[in-house]
């Protein structure tokens, strides 16, 4: 069982990745703005960080430099972007890898998975 | 005595002799008297007594006895019979006679015995010869009537010889003369052709006859048909001439001459005064001063004038007058002075056509001269002067004057030397001069204004009077401009020759005063353009195809590249300006829109070019360029219009922004239903039937995704509808505004964890008829941006309330926050479309269109939008709408 940070300014989008993961057997941790995700995160250390990039206050890149700050490289970032240069997005954060919306849900679960399984 | 006769050869001596040879031997007093052709008669007459000689001669020279037909001398020439009277007596000598000095000399020579024999030689009868008896007493015997008939004949026969001798003598004297006369002919031609200058060989002519064949030769030849001091006078004696040049100076022959040489001159007739008498002189002299003089430049003996003609024309005369020689002038010494006369005056003639040509070459010099100094400026009023100063400098006048028709067909003076240009002046078309001259076309000279009736002179002249004019039309291909006028103060100094001066000065003139007008015309054509050209909203630039340099540009075109580079552009090969190609690269200068319509021909139109601009920001150019033509077709020149479609270019990026924005936005509720749908198939996979809530949870989620979605799509639809009509077709209902801000605060209160809300007024029961959806958007807008712009969280308040203005209500709702604000210069644009703050971090998303749509939808509710703000303490927006419908 790991604990997974999930960080979207959305509620439905919150709801469907928390409740899957959970259904998997993880603890998740839900923060709808980079500065709450920072917060908690500070709190308590994740095993994982689903992370979307656009976010009010505090934006995916601020969230990422602020987690390494704190965890070094430990903490692997899943990072989801709405917009075409995800991959260099994700590079630039240092996601081990990232999903374009609107993603597959088992994708999503594989990928965190495999996130977890590296680290 | 036959010895003595033969001996003796010149004529007049023989008969002299023969008188004197037979006095007193064979009487006391003897007459030859011998007649030639019935005409020319010569006297000899010999006396014992040398006193009573001369009595004797004169007694001859009066009564000629042997010219009166029935004389008894007549009658011995014609009968050649002897007349003999033994014993005159005075009853005898003075019968018939009663005049009183032939009855003296009788009385005083008193003749006592006559004998008269006939001189017949070979030819016949050559005269009589007389014999008379008086101091000595004596009386002819017939023995002495026998002695004189043979000493007749042999004097007949002396006579005869000498006679046949003068003839020869005299024939060869003629030859002579006639030898010298050709001899001077061919001097004096020789003369005359030696020089063009008329006057020095005039003079040497003048020299040349004297003594020759004149004491005196002056030559006369007047100018403009004046007749002033003599061109050439010639005497042996320098003293003479001088004091004849003195005569003349102080009695100047009259310009009415009625005799001598102005009558000569006049009437083409030559003159010729066998003698000079006395009373000749005193006819001509005007004075007793005069006569004087006259007297004392004597003596004067005979004299001649002839005209000098040439070609029909009466170029002057030659006067040839005998003095001191005493030798007289007979019809054939005039023959010969018109002879001299004639090649005088060819002389003339040629010296004077010859001078004519030289005069009117160097002027033909001169006017080119005149006229290419003319044609140096193209300005209308600097060629006006310079044809005046031009005019009045040609025809050596004072005055000149160009006058222009103006509009309505009068004459205005518009330039002019020596004259008064401070007040117009204008002549009037039908009673001018230069009306006449416009109308015929031809130049009107008025030599003389005092014999003219030169009606309504122009007041050119305040101080001088007008003595003579020249108007010459200036008539250019378009048709008459108006006439150039020359004034002189001087009766006679402009003529016909002036008049054809400036005629051929006005029509050089009139080419280039009509390129002038033209020019100018052309000048303020380009000036229009220039202006209009100016006022364009785009930048405009033309090219010479021959320096390739601008040669136009506006100010709105130095906006764009800079005046500095455009003054330094060789179009297709140096060109500073800085512009991109949609692509990204630069443009070469051969790659430009105004190089290729130069260079290729190309027409261009509507080239994106991004140019930056000297202040370095950045334009977006839509560019025509069109070559220029010259009639011929070649390429003169070309001609780009920069229109900066910056704002568009700014629109389209905005709107692709707005697109991609959009697209981002839509892939979020999209995102949760892909996301819900696939939990809740996975939910029901597993057959979680047991826990129901957690599918109707997934199930509220999808709803609530597909009602963002649903909402998110129909903004995009207003902000589509309101870029293409305008304008949005509300549907109204009654709204109660409180509780539609509740439910938006509620919605964005479950999100947005950093920020707390605060709600008041909304259990007012505000209400009004609005569309309500819309009126939900435009809420949502305001506290979305209001979250969305204090990204470090804080207070929003939104308030909502009632303001009365007059007797409508107004419905306000009010939201704030304790964000970023709006910078101060940015408010007045916060509205427009796709506008958003430049302090705005990037990594905020959002549209740029949630402000402008809603004022758009408040502003057709019939309210309005307010905002308040102060940079880093955030913004306030309010909304009014009336409470009533409409």
């Amino acid at each position: 069982m790991a604990t997974i940070l999930v960080v979207d300014d959305e509620p439905e989008i919150l709801q469907f990745i928390g409740t899957a993961l959970e259904d998997e057997g993880h603890r998740v941790l839900k923060a709808a703005d980079g500065w709450q995700a920072v917060d908690i995160a500070a709190q308590q250390r994740p095993d994982m960080i689903v992370l979307d990039m656009m976010l009010p206050g505090m934006d995916g890149d601020g969230v990422a430099s602020e987690m390494r700050r704190i965890y070094g490289e430990d903490v692997p970032i899943l990072l989801i972007t709405a917009d075409g240069q995800a991959q260099q997005k994700a590079e630039r954060v240092g996601a081990f890898s990232h999903l374009s919306k609107p993603f597959d849900l088992d994708r999503l679960i594989g990928l965190v998975s495999t996130g977890l399984g590296s680290s | 005595m036959g010895k003595e006769l033969a001996s003796s050869l010149e004529y007049e001596e023989v008969l002299d002799r023969l008188a004197r040879a037979l006095v007193p031997a064979l009487a006391d007093w003897c007459v030859v008297d011998v007649v030639e052709r019935g005409f020319e008669q010569h006297v000899a007459v010999a006396h014992v007594d040398p006193a009573k000689e001369e009595l004797a001669r004169e007694l001859q020279r009066l009564y000629q006895p042997i010219s009166s037909p029935r004389s008894p001398m007549r009658h011995v020439l014609e009968s050649r019979q002897p007349w003999w009277i033994a014993e005159l007596n005075a009853e005898i000598t003075v019968s018939g006679a009663d005049d009183p000095r032939y009855l003296d000399l009788v009385r005083q020579l008193d003749p006592k015995s006559l004998v008269s024999v006939a001189l017949t030689g070979r030819t016949g009868a050559l005269g009589v010869i007389s014999f008379l008896q008086s101091d000595s007493n004596r009386r002819f015997s017939p023995e002495d009537v026998q002695l004189a008939q043979e000493v007749a004949e042999r004097a007949a026969l002396a006579i005869e010889n000498a006679q046949l001798y003068r003839d020869v003598q005299r024939r060869e004297a003629e030859l002579r003369a006639a030898e010298d006369r050709q001899r001077l002919l061919t001097e004096v031609s020789q003369v005359l052709t030696s020089s063009l200058d008329y006057q020095p060989t005039l003079e040497r002519l003048a020299r040349l006859v004297v003594p020759e064949l004149a004491d005196w030769c002056v030559v006369d030849v007047p100018e403009d048909e004046r007749l002033g001091p003599s061109l050439a006078i010639a005497h042996s004696d320098p003293r003479k001439v001088r004091l004849a040049r003195e005569l003349q100076e102080r009695w100047p022959p009259g310009p009415d001459g009625t005799a001598g040489v102005s009558k000569v001159i006049r009437t083409g007739q030559p003159e010729l005064y066998t003698d000079i008498p006395e009373e000749l002189l005193a006819e001509r002299a005007r004075d007793q001063e005069h006569l004087r003089v006259l007297r004392e430049l004597g003596p004067w003996t005979s004299g001649m004038i002839v005209p000098l003609r040439a070609r029909g024309q009466i170029l002057g005369a030659l006067t040839l007058i005998s003095a001191e020689s005493g030798r007289r002038y007979r019809h054939d010494d005039l023959a010969f002075a018109l002879e001299l006369a004639n090649r005088a005056a060819l002389a003339v003639d040629n010296a004077r056509l010859y001078t004519a040509e030289q005069r009117a070459r160097r002027e033909a010099e001169r006017l080119q001269q005149l006229t290419q100094k003319l044609g140096r400026s193209l300005a209308l009023q600097e060629v006006l002067d310079q044809v005046a100063a031009t005019a009045a400098e040609l025809l050596e006048s004072p005055i000149a004057g160009v006058f222009l028709l103006n509009p309505e067909g009068d004459f205005e003076l518009t330039a002019g030397r020596g004259v008064d240009l401070s007040s117009p002046m204008i002549l009037p078309r039908d009673r001018s001069i230069a009306g006449r001259v416009v109308r015929d076309g031809r130049p009107v000279t008025v030599s003389d204004t005092r014999s003219a009736a030169v009606a309504a002179l122009p007041r050119l002249v305040s101080a001088e009077a007008i003595g003579s004019l020249v108007v010459a039309p200036i008539i250019a291909r378009s048709g008459p401009l108006g006439v150039v006028e020359v004034y002189s103060s001087t009766p006679g100094h402009l003529g016909e020759h002036e008049a054809e001066l400036l005629t051929a000065l006005a029509g050089a003139a009139a080419a280039i005063l009509e390129n002038a007008r033209l020019y100018e015309q052309r000048s303020t054509a380009l000036a229009r353009l220039e202006a209009l050209i100016q006022q364009l909203p785009v930048g405009v630039l033309v090219v010479d195809a021959a320096s390739r340099e601008i040669a136009v540009r506006n100010q709105q075109a130095d906006d764009l590249f800079g005046a500095a580079v455009l003054e330094s552009i060789n179009i297709g090969r140096d060109d500073a300006r800085r512009g991109l190609h949609v692509d990204g690269t630069p443009y070469q200068p051969a790659e430009w829109p105004i190089s290729r319509a130069l260079n290729q021909g190309e027409t261009v139109t509507g080239e994106r070019i991004e140019v930056v601009r000297p202040n370095g920001e950045r334009a977006w150019l839509s560019v025509n360029a069109a070559p220029i033509r010259d009639e011929k077709g070649a390429i003169a020149g070309a001609v780009a219009v920069y229109d900066d479609v910056s704002a568009d270019e700014l629109l389209r990026r905005q709107k692709d922004q707005f697109l991609s924005a959009a697209a981002h936005d839509l892939k979020t509720p999209l995102t949760s239903i892909r996301g819900l749908a696939q939990l809740l198939q996975r939910q029901l996979q597993r057959r979680e039937t047991d826990q129901p809530e957690r599918a109707m949870s997934t199930l509220s989620g999808l709803e609530s995704a597909t009602r963002k979605m649903a909402a998110l799509i129909d903004e995009l639809l207003d902000v589509s509808r309101l870029q293409t009509v305008g304008e949005l077709s509300l549907s109204r209902s009654r709204v109660d505004l409180g509780r539609l801000a509740e439910r938006v605060v509620a919605e964005h209160r479950s999100m947005a964890q950093r920020h707390s809300f605060d709600l008041e007024g909304h259990e007012d029961g505000v209400t009004g008829c609005w569309d309500e959806p819309r009126l939900e958007r435009v809420i949502t807008n305001l506290v979305g941006n209001a979250v969305k712009y204090s990204p470090d969280g804080g207070e929003v308040r939104v308030r909502i309330g009632v303001e009365q203005e007059g007797a409508r209500s107004w419905a306000v709702l009010s939201v704030s926050d304790q964000g970023i604000g709006i910078p101060a210069g940015e408010i007045d644009h916060i509205f427009e479309r796709f506008r958003r703050g430049s302090n705005i971090p990037e990594r905020l998303s959002g549209s740029g269109i949630g402000l402008g749509y809603v004022r758009q939808v408040v502003e057709q509710h019939g309210g309005a939008v307010a905002v308040q703000s102060e940079p880093g303490s955030g913004s306030t927006f309010t909304i009014r709408l009336p409470m009533e419908a409409g």
